[in-house]
């Protein structure tokens, strides 16, 4: 798919959960081939967000997935539609090995032939997932998790990954090495949605951010622009 | 009492095979409460329909004048297959319209299914207990002054054996079972790797409906009395069970049901057959008081 080709398209989307509203009328899109972050302080509703496009939440709005309406599309089916979800505390299930946790990712996938190459991708970009493959999942260290986390994501061959806090908690060694893998799997083709506290980080990789204000769009640019934005230093980047 | 060793091991194998009923009904409880959180009260009445179910299309095809192995798997497949069918039924009928209301809500539903199935099998098969046809042949295999094996003892546990087998199989070594262990885990983190959850939950009371179906045809040769009522003990004790081992533990609930079986036979033999019923309940208060999560379910925190 060429750059600029639009992926993911949003209007107007509300998000609440029963009576309190996290997120209200929000616009933004995504162009294939892009890193995009959603920044912005607790609470400001970038996990419901994304909580909202993978369907966990229900969409008042327009959401258009590769030019497909999928306001009304179960999560389990966006997942088949390429859109998948690693949530915030990485959902990894810790009585199943690390072995079974991947495998899981790939049950929704009909090209039986082409999953162990993306096994293979997985074990290149994390090294360490390969080492620990029959260890249960919840005798990992935080870091490994969430490598694992991702390399699960990566099995339900994402369009556009949906990634959530994926730094948080994690020494800044791995911080550093898990940037680097979201830079590589842009680089091989995958677009991101990014959310992240780590606001400085995020925007060094991203071509475009939204930066969001309770449940409000704030500002959006590009992520130099957003870097260099007084406002924005001062409020999310602690200069 | 000195208990003789001559009926020490008679009581054994009574108490094994009586165990073994329970965690074929057991298992039905702890795997529906592992992905709904819902004790569903309906399932012994769906062991009792699979009862009928097996009566009446043994009698139509005229499975006893030659009882033996087909006879027995003719019956065990209408069971099994009359139990999925309703266990869809209950899902889909009544249960899933109610999957985001309050869990009170889902539970009191559950009550009411059992109630309409209990007594809307006396209205269909009427009140009064029926013979339940000999499928098999029961004669003694083994002989010695310890202990007698008889062909009924031992079909109970080849066919528990079986399906605890093939129950294994299932959940650990394909998709369908994979995915229900995720589910029961968190349906969340489930549906976001794209397994439709509410597939799983259908697959799951399938499996524990056939479970309940074969446990009802193995107690109608053993105890071949069946009524509309006859879910309501066996299944109470089934619960028991399943929570003794852990609810939604499933080595756990056939651990419980072996326990509970056991001691219900040695109570009986050695103290007194009042005492049946009565250990059955003295065990949930004990293991509620002293460890409400059961032999081997896991301590969960309540999650904020």
């Amino acid at each position: 798919m060429s750059r600029n080709q639009q992926l993911l398209k949003v209007e107007n989307l509300s998000l609440s959960y029963g009576s309190i509203q996290a997120v209200r009328k929000i616009s933004f899109e995504i162009f294939s081939g892009e890193i995009v972050s959603l920044i912005g302080s607790n609470g400001a509703g970038k996990s419901s967000t994304l909580r909202g496009l993978s369907g966990l939440l229900p969409n008042n709005g327009l959401v258009n997935f590769m030019g497909r309406d999928i306001t009304k599309v179960e999560p389990h089916q966006r997942v088949s539609l390429g859109l998948v979800h690693c949530p915030e505390g990485r959902g990894l299930f810790p009585q199943m090995s690390v072995k079974e946790n991947l495998e899981l990712g790939t049950f929704q996938r009909l090209d039986r032939a082409n999953i162990s190459a993306d096994y293979d991708l997985c074990f290149k970009l994390f090294p360490r997932v390969k080492e620990r493959l029959n260890q249960l999942a919840g005798t990992l260290s935080g870091g490994e998790q969430q490598m694992v986390a991702i390399c699960r994501a990566l099995l339900g061959q994402p369009k556009l990954l949906l990634l959530d806090e994926p730094s948080l908690g994690l020494a800044p060694i791995i911080v550093a090495q898990i940037f680097s893998v979201i830079k590589q799997l842009n680089q091989r083709g995958t677009s991101i949605l990014l959310v992240e506290q780590n606001a400085k980080q995020a925007l060094k990789i991203s071509h475009r951010a939204y930066v969001l204000e309770t449940g409000e769009i704030k500002f959006s640019g590009t992520g130099s622009e957003l870097l260099n934005n007084d406002e924005i230093q001062k409020s999310y980047l602690g200069f | 009492m000195i208990p003789e060793s001559s009926d020490f091991f008679q009581h054994l194998v009574n108490g094994l095979s009586l165990g073994s009923i329970y965690a074929l009904i057991a298992l039905g409880y702890t795997m529906v409460y592992g992905v709904l959180q819902l004790i569903n009260f309906a399932h012994a009445d769906i062991y009792m329909m699979g009862a009928f179910a097996s009566y009446y299309v043994s009698r139509w095809m005229g499975l006893e004048i030659e009882p033996g192995f087909y006879a027995l798997t003719m019956a065990l497949l209408t069971s099994m297959l009359a139990c999925a069918v309703l266990g869809i039924l209950i899902e889909r009928l009544a249960y899933r319209p109610l999957r985001r209301a309050p869990k009170l809500n889902i539970l009191i539903t559950a009550i009411g299914v059992s109630l309409l199935l209990q007594f809307g099998a006396q209205v269909m098969f009427g009140a009064d207990p029926k013979v339940f046809p000999t499928l098999i042949v029961d004669q003694s295999l083994i002989e010695t002054p310890f202990l007698i094996l008889k062909t009924l003892d031992v079909t109970v546990f080849a066919v528990t054996l079986l399906a605890l087998l093939a129950l294994h199989y299932l959940v650990y070594h394909t998709k369908m079972g994979k995915s229900m262990r995720a589910v029961s885990h968190s349906t969340v983190s489930a549906s976001l790797l794209g397994i439709n959850v509410n597939r799983v939950i259908v697959f799951t009371f399938v499996l524990g409906s056939c479970l309940a179906g074969i446990g009802s045809v193995l107690v109608g040769l053993k105890y071949p009395k069946i009524e509309p009522l006859m879910g309501v003990m066996i299944g109470l004790k089934a619960f028991v069970a399943a929570v003794l081992g852990g609810i939604g533990s499933m080595s756990g609930a056939v651990l419980g049901a072996m326990i509970m079986g056991l001691s219900e036979e040695f109570v009986v033999a050695y103290l007194s057959s009042t005492l049946r019923d009565a250990l059955a309940f003295g065990l949930l208060i004990g293991i509620l008081i002293w460890k409400p999560s059961g032999l081997m379910g896991k301590n969960t925190i309540e999650k904020v």
